[in-house]
């Protein structure tokens, strides 16, 4: 047996190994958070590094850029002066049109132009998978950062806050398949919930198969989510197939998710204004009952049949004074619920002996 | 005995690591950070997985199966504590490839570059399969799978596991 054991040892501790793995990532899955503690303790090691690395390699990427690297320089500065003779009567022209927007240039002044209470971070890593949907900023809960902000930069929403640590946070970016948020389409005003794939384009969800959507339609935050301030730029339609039953639509996202440097964390989320035509559909919209109307609308009007079958179970709980999950005494009998229920099928369907 | 194991050496039989200790925790802990800082200049450096060339070589280094998968469980959990999915994933595939690298790294000649080469390209594409079962068992997230691409890796990380394993012999590692 120990000759055995001996032999095999190598096997035996494999199989150890991954078992003790695989029973660490069902707990993770049973949302029992044993890997916070891993998590904070691999920031803390990595974060400082990066942050120092990535001072560094700007600093380097700089002097080479501005400095060193001149191949190329004399044709390209007579290309820019070109270019920007002829970008200069062009601003001219735009500038007339862009007044308000004309702000939204840099982080600085497109935070200023938010409603919400936002704080500038720097993406110092990402995560090291080749599939990796997280960065990692240079802010974490020492500057107010918490787990469930929104993250965004002027082009749009970038992602949200997973996991904030001492002074760097973990950002999952929007494009994950684990990630989603509330939006509505820029022209119907149609609800739907967007979803990263791991690629380039997300999905959008749920919009009903009778709306009519369009490929170039803009795609907005609703803020319905809890997440995202409503009226944020998401991305564009760039496909739609549709069939009775649904829409299949791709976004592609107005931030580039892979090259995100500076970004906004919303702090103190406040609703941005939804387009003019999304504003107009909603205004449409029957809005919350007037205070004191309030009865009307709980009497009953808005049972559904689902509703109706508990109403009918709980009654005869109550008549038979029973309580679910006491063992004690005889068990509730429903029949004469049942019965009810099936007489009320009965009328519904006009004929009392269809539902049987 | 079976004929395999007698026409097979005993890891134990072979003399032991000469990796210096450090070596063992500063190279994939270095990879691993350079992993997530140099994406962030160049998105398309996320392709290659710097951590996994840097504990594989390691392994075929140290020769013992216990160490090899000892480090590639410290190294694949603090790759997951990096990233947002559930700690363990990585490490069980690190694991499982440590013991796999130790079994069978023991057959390939190390002055033979083909040999080595091939070698590091099954240890990869080994990594990525065994890295989307355990995904798709445990976690029950499929991701697309890009045969092309995953060829094209294979080969590309083959030729950095062989650059590598060049820079270690030059460093004075002697397998």
């Amino acid at each position: 047996m120990q000759e055995w054991l001996a032999r095999r040892r190598n096997g035996i501790l494999l199989g150890v190994l991954v078992f003790v793995q695989v029973l660490m990532v069902g707990q993770q899955i049973q949302e029992r958070p044993i890997d916070a503690r891993l998590r904070y303790w691999s920031s803390s090691l990595f974060m400082p590094f990066q942050r120092a690395g990535q001072w560094g390699l700007s600093g380097l990427s700089s002097v080479w850029s501005g400095y060193v690297w001149f191949v190329g320089t004399a044709a390209e500065n007579r290309r820019l002066d070109a270019e920007v003779s002829r970008l200069r009567l062009e601003n001219h022209y735009l500038q007339q049109q862009v007044v308000h927007v004309s702000g939204l240039a840099g982080l600085d002044d497109f935070r200023a132009s938010l409603a919400s209470r936002t704080l500038s971070a720097k993406v110092i890593a990402r995560g090291p998978s080749r599939n990796a949907r997280e960065v990692f900023l240079d802010r974490g809960r020492e500057h107010g950062i918490e787990p469930g902000m929104a993250v965004v930069v002027p082009a749009g929403v970038v992602g949200k806050v997973e996991a904030a640590y001492g002074a760097s946070s973990m950002v999952v970016l929007l494009s994950d398949a684990e990630a989603g948020a509330g939006v509505v389409l820029g022209r119907s005003g149609a609800p739907g919930v967007i979803r990263g794939t791991n690629g380039v384009l997300s999905r959008l969800d749920y919009v009903p198969p009778h709306v009519g959507v369009a490929v170039g339609e803009r795609v907005y935050t609703s803020g319905l989510d809890g997440v995202f301030p409503a009226g944020m730029p998401v991305g564009e339609v760039v496909s739609v197939e549709t069939t009775p039953e649904m829409h299949t639509i791709a976004v592609s996202f107005h931030a580039d998710l892979d090259r995100v440097r500076e970004v906004a964390v919303v702090l103190q989320a406040e609703h941005e204004a939804l387009p003019e035509a999304v504003r107009q559909i909603l205004a449409r919209l029957p809005g919350p009952p007037e205070p004191g109307v309030e009865g009307e609308l709980s009497a009953g009007s808005l049972e559904g049949p689902a509703d109706r079958v508990k109403r009918t179970y709980e009654n005869a709980l109550q008549a038979q004074q029973k309580t679910i999950g006491l063992l004690s005494g005889r068990p509730p009998n429903f029949s004469t619920a049942a019965d009810s229920l099936r007489a009320a099928r009965g009328e519904i369907s006009g004929a009392p002996g269809e539902a049987e | 005995m079976s004929a395999w194991s007698r026409t097979v050496p005993a890891f134990e039989s072979k003399p032991p690591a000469r990796v210096p200790w450090p070596w063992f925790v500063g190279l994939p802990t270095a990879a691993l950070g350079l992993q997530t800082l140099l994406p962030t200049l160049e998105p398309a450096l996320a392709l290659f997985n710097l951590p996994f060339l840097a504990t594989l070589n390691l392994m075929l280094w140290c020769r013992s199966a216990v160490s090899a998968m000892l480090l590639g469980m410290l190294i694949g959990c603090l790759h997951d504590g990096l990233t947002h999915g559930p700690v363990g994933l990585h490490g069980i595939v690190y694991t499982i490839c440590g013991y796999l690298v130790v079994r069978f790294g023991s057959y390939v000649r190390r002055d033979h570059a083909l040999e080595l080469g091939l070698f590091f390209a099954a240890a990869y594409a080994t990594h990525e399969v065994v890295f989307g079962l355990t995904r798709s068992f445990l976690v029950s997230a499929g991701g697309e799978t890009d045969l092309a691409l995953g060829l094209v890796l294979t080969a590309l990380h083959a030729g950095a596991g062989l650059f590598v394993f060049t820079m270690l012999s030059k460093a004075g590692l002697k397998p």
